[in-house]
């Protein structure tokens, strides 16, 4: 038996599958751990604020809460489901609570991406060197936000499209009305799984008239699956989104991100991808792999070129999309290089039983693997508490606890969301929701920080009763030596300015 | 496969009489003038940053019929520096003491021109007329060249290498390899960027090399018997060329020094493509088409060659034409392989066609550019609208005291139009180093106080750009004083 039979045959190990599998998730949870993106998210303060909101009033926000200077101005809490879990978290562990639940969110979609791939290619080694790739391209470029619920439920629809596309089994697509009734009361990103079921659908009719017409330039035209059910649900899926409190009011709010234009030029995550991280260069690899892979196939299918296209453009704009484009390409590149078309999976069928029962034995040494990490990483409250300390003003607000000033309050942008929860009784200027207040609002205070000469003409800034400001911020250099301000607290992290003169100009603040 | 057969030759696209050719030969000029003209419109070359050292170190050397060693027009002359770009500072000092201002609009239009020409004949050239064309037109567009730039002249280089490359693979044909060290001695003058060619060519050798060794995967000329010894005295004669200037190795130390320098981190042509712009998505457009066709005609040398290339372009959107001209290479190299092998072996008639039509064009825009663009002051004026010319004749006449603080943005253009004042700063990154760089950048977007940057804390006199963060910052210092302020600039000096 020559080497590689009998690598192969080792490869067919079940143990051996089972140990590989826990190692990737093993990673995936060590690395979050240690990164602890779960308490340094600026978002993740004024998502936990929106939450305790919506379980204290049982409603949701329709306009700016929590916030002096956009309170009348209309807002949707569109991520309002996670935003729920995620305060009950907070309500039942405290600290901890916040931190694993994006530890556990985190390990839910590597787990999601992991099946996705693997039933979409039916070969476990394939799937898991794909889910490596694309977990390392994705997962830790952004923190544990809704958008991990657009991950996940991404992994779901596209693999139930490939696989009703390999089988002709249009049945596999009634799962989906659910699933988006789902995605739309977590992550506004549900329309990109729209846009994706649209396209789905539109080729597929497009597939039914050329084939009609015997059309065939090269392409692969006989349609997989029957237009009107396909249609059907599409429709479904459409209606199933605007099932939630803020029923059809979620599409004006794609409308108005996809007419955004200051929030994709000062937003770091709407920014392009910068290659300055190895993770960057995974991603693009990923990407020129599915189009060598589409280009593999035999016949053209305009379905995944398309969705390839539309999904190469999103990543390569944002890198807050690096999820799609990551997941799109892998899930291509598996369902190009399946092992059989007609058979999704590789493996001698296993007993439920016992596939339970090694679920079970893997789900175990996984917590345990854990628990054990969480420790030797310092994943503990009092770390969590430093490694806050170490990035928000903290301190700075205990100063003002202990010397308050009147507000209201000029804040850095990063720290909107925290001074929501940790500084309750002033109402903030601005936050990460940056759909809340308006284009306009939000490239003058970016100019503003960033210590544009338009400062001095900066009316939140005019009206401000004091200014917290991120030590490193432009601004915070320009206050210093601007005859109108004075320092009343500095730190490493944040200092504190209050005018000279009480501020002329007023802003309407919000009823308490 | 190693010749052209009458049957491939029968594939091809042939024009149908000369009516046709005429039309091809029309068109190709009406784009090569299009290519030429577009980017000049509004003379952008003149409103640039980095032309005018490099003029300046060009009118350098003529005078000391040498090249410096260091950190000449700046405040830190004692700095060692290679100046990697001196037969290009050469060609526009030559064309600038001929032509005056007028050279840079011409000399812009002629790289664009000679690109444009240079990557049609990469893809298929007349062989394949309109496939070369399009190809041609989209990475014409994807090309950012705004300003007559070593990078463009670069660029044309890659696209001729390139080209010598693959028909050498195709062909077999050694003799087409020794052009490819005379190219390396005009590169290595140019342009840092050479290091690119001789790895591609270091590339091109070992796959030839391994095909020779194992004689499988794509059997065509390169990987005949006797291919080895071609490839490396290719490869030895131009990293040897590479020194046949008058920094011999150092020219190999400036490029590598680039290569480690954390100008990559903050300087914005060295940042990532932004993809805000369709040419972005275009050059996204090709690369995915390179790889899509890769799919389905493997080749083993173009799928490596893209993947080398990708990274580079993706990170360094100065180098964007990198992957663009291999991209069309590949494309045009896969087509040729979907249908017959040898189809761009172009018969020297066909591509004498398209170098007349490009050399017509080039006269034509060269000889009405230099008439239209003969007024001098006028092409000052438009300098003056990006760059501080009144300052700058007011630091002179009322000769204020140096040393100057100046933004990085004008240290450039200042070391042309105000040779007496050594700069504080500009676009020369390699000179200054990453820490002074880098402290000039963190004033500049307030991150510090001014007074933490040494070349501040010393001026005596103070060039600012007019609505700055870093004016406000100057205005707030009680210990200066305004001199002069108009829309472009506002110039300061030290009171105490």
């Amino acid at each position: 038996m020559s080497v590689i039979e009998d690598l192969r045959g080792l490869l067919r190990l079940r143990l051996l599958r089972l140990l590989a599998y826990t190692v990737l998730m093993a990673v995936t949870g060590a690395a979050c751990l240690s990164f602890r993106f779960s308490v340094l998210d600026p978002d993740i303060w004024w998502h936990l604020k929106v939450g305790e909101w919506i379980r204290q009033h049982w409603a949701v926000p329709h306009n700016g809460i929590l916030c002096y200077t956009a309170a009348n101005r209309p807002w949707v809490a569109y991520s309002w489901g996670y935003e729920v879990l995620l305060s009950n978290s907070y309500s039942w562990f405290g600290l901890m609570g916040i931190a694993w639940f994006g530890v556990v969110l985190t390990m839910a979609v590597a787990v999601t991406t992991f099946w996705a791939l693997h039933r979409t290619s039916g070969s476990f080694w394939k799937a898991w060197l794909l889910a490596a790739a694309s977990l390392a391209a994705f997962l830790f470029s952004v923190m544990p936000r809704p958008m991990f619920f657009s991950m996940m439920l991404y992994g779901v629809l596209l693999t139930l499209l490939l696989e009703a596309q390999r089988t002709n089994r249009v049945r596999l697509l009634y799962w989906l009305p659910p699933v988006f009734v789902l995605w739309a009361n977590f992550h506004i990103q549900f329309v990109y799984g729209l846009l994706v079921l649209g396209l789905y659908a539109g080729v597929h009719i497009l597939k039914q008239i050329a084939s009609a017409r015997r059309i065939n330039f090269g392409v692969e035209l006989t349609p997989a699956l029957p237009a009107r059910p396909l249609l059907a649900v599409l429709a479904a899926c459409f209606l199933g989104s605007c099932i939630g409190p803020y029923s059809y009011h979620l599409y004006q709010v794609v409308l108005e991100y996809s007419n955004a234009k200051i929030t994709y030029a000062i937003i770091m995550e709407l920014q392009a991808l910068s290659f300055q991280t190895w993770q960057h260069y995974v991603e693009a690899l990923l990407a020129v792999g599915a189009f060598f892979a589409v280009g593999w196939k035999r016949k053209i299918d305009p379905f995944t070129l398309a969705l390839l296209c539309f999904a190469t453009v999103s990543g390569f704009r944002t890198w807050r999309d690096a999820w799609f484009l990551s997941m799109t390409a892998a899930l291509l590149i598996a369902d190009a290089f399946a092992n059989d078309p007609s058979l999704p999976v590789e493996e001698q069928p296993v007993p439920a039983g016992r596939r339970f029962l090694e679920y079970a034995a893997v789900g175990g040494a996984l917590a345990v693997l854990l628990v054990l990490l969480a420790s030797n990483v310092d994943f503990t409250p009092r770390e969590l508490d430093r490694t806050i300390s170490a990035d928000y003003p903290v301190d700075a607000v205990n100063y003002l606890r202990r010397n308050p000033v009147p507000g209201p309050v000029f804040n850095s942008f990063l720290w909107g969301g925290f001074l929501m929860w940790y500084q309750p009784q002033f109402p903030v200027a601005i936050d990460g929701r940056n759909d809340l207040y308006g284009e306009e609002a939000d490239a003058r205070n970016f100019k503003t920080e960033n210590g544009n000469p338009s400062y001095a003409q900066d009316p939140w800034l005019n009206a401000a009763g004091f200014v917290l400001l991120r030590r490193d911020a432009p601004l915070t250099n320009m206050l210093a030596t601007d005859k109108r301000f004075t320092v009343i607290y500095h730190d490493d992290v944040a200092v504190i300015f209050v005018p000279r003169n009480p501020p002329r100009a007023t802003l309407p603040l919000p009823a308490q | 496969m190693s010749r052209v057969t009458k049957s491939a030759r029968g594939q091809q696209e042939q024009p149908h009489g000369a009516a046709a050719r005429t039309a091809h030969i029309a068109m190709l000029a009406a784009f090569f003038l299009v290519a030429g003209v577009l980017g000049e419109l509004h003379l952008q070359s003149l409103t640039q940053t980095d032309v005018w050292w490099h003029l300046r170190t060009g009118l350098w050397v003529l005078q000391n019929h040498s090249v410096p060693h260091a950190g000449v027009f700046s405040q830190y002359p004692s700095l060692p520096w290679v100046d990697s770009n001196w037969g290009f500072d050469l060609m526009l000092a030559d064309g600038f003491r001929w032509l005056g201002l007028a050279f840079f609009p011409l000399l812009a239009i002629a790289i664009r021109v000679l690109l444009a020409g240079a990557v049609f004949v990469l893809a298929s050239g007349m062989r394949r007329f309109w496939t070369a064309l399009l190809l041609a037109i989209c990475a014409q567009l994807t090309f950012a060249f705004q300003q007559p730039q070593p990078a463009g002249c670069a660029a044309c280089l890659f696209a001729i290498l390139l080209a010598v490359l693959f028909q050498y693979r195709r062909s077999g044909n050694a003799r087409l390899l020794l052009a490819v060290p005379l190219l390396f001695v005009l590169w290595a003058s140019l342009d840092v960027t050479f290091v690119y060619g001789i790895c591609v060519l270091l590339l091109f050798a070992a796959v030839g090399l391994v095909q020779e060794r194992f004689r499988g995967g794509e059997q065509d000329g390169a990987s005949r018997r006797g291919a080895s010894t071609s490839w490396l005295a290719a490869c030895c004669g131009s990293i040897v060329a590479c020194m046949a200037s008058p920094y011999h190795y150092h020219a190999w130390g400036a490029a590598l020094h680039s290569m480690a320098s954390g100008a990559y981190g903050y300087v914005g042509e060295l940042h990532a493509i932004r993809f805000r712009q369709v040419q972005d998505y275009l050059l996204l457009l090709l690369v995915m088409c390179a790889f899509y066709l890769l799919g389905r005609r493997r080749s083993f040398i173009s799928v490596a060659l893209l993947a080398a290339a990708l990274p580079v372009s993706l990170a360094i959107q100065r180098d964007r034409w990198v992957v663009v001209i291999v991209s069309v290479a590949v494309i045009a190299d896969a087509l040729a392989n979907g249908r017959a092998k040898g189809n761009l072996n172009a018969p020297p008639g066909r591509m004498r066609e398209a170098l007349w039509a490009a050399a017509g064009v080039l006269a034509v825009l060269v000889g009405s550019g230099a008439y239209l663009l003969r007024d001098q002051d006028a092409l000052l004026s438009r300098v003056a609208g990006q760059f501080p010319v009144r300052a700058a004749d007011c630091l002179r006449s009322n000769h204020l005291p140096a040393p100057l603080f100046n933004e990085y943005q004008w240290g450039s253009f200042l070391t042309w139009y105000l040779p007496e004042f050594p700069v504080s700063i500009d676009s020369r990154v390699d000179l200054y180093g990453d820490e002074t760089n880098l402290t000039y950048l963190a004033v500049m977007n307030g991150y510090i106080s001014p007074d933490s940057d040494p070349s501040f804390a010393r001026a005596r006199t103070f060039l600012v750009r007019h609505g700055s963060s870093l004016e406000q910052a100057v205005l707030n210092q009680p210990w200066l004083r305004v001199v002069y302020r108009d829309e472009i600039a506002t110039v300061a000096v030290r009171t105490e």
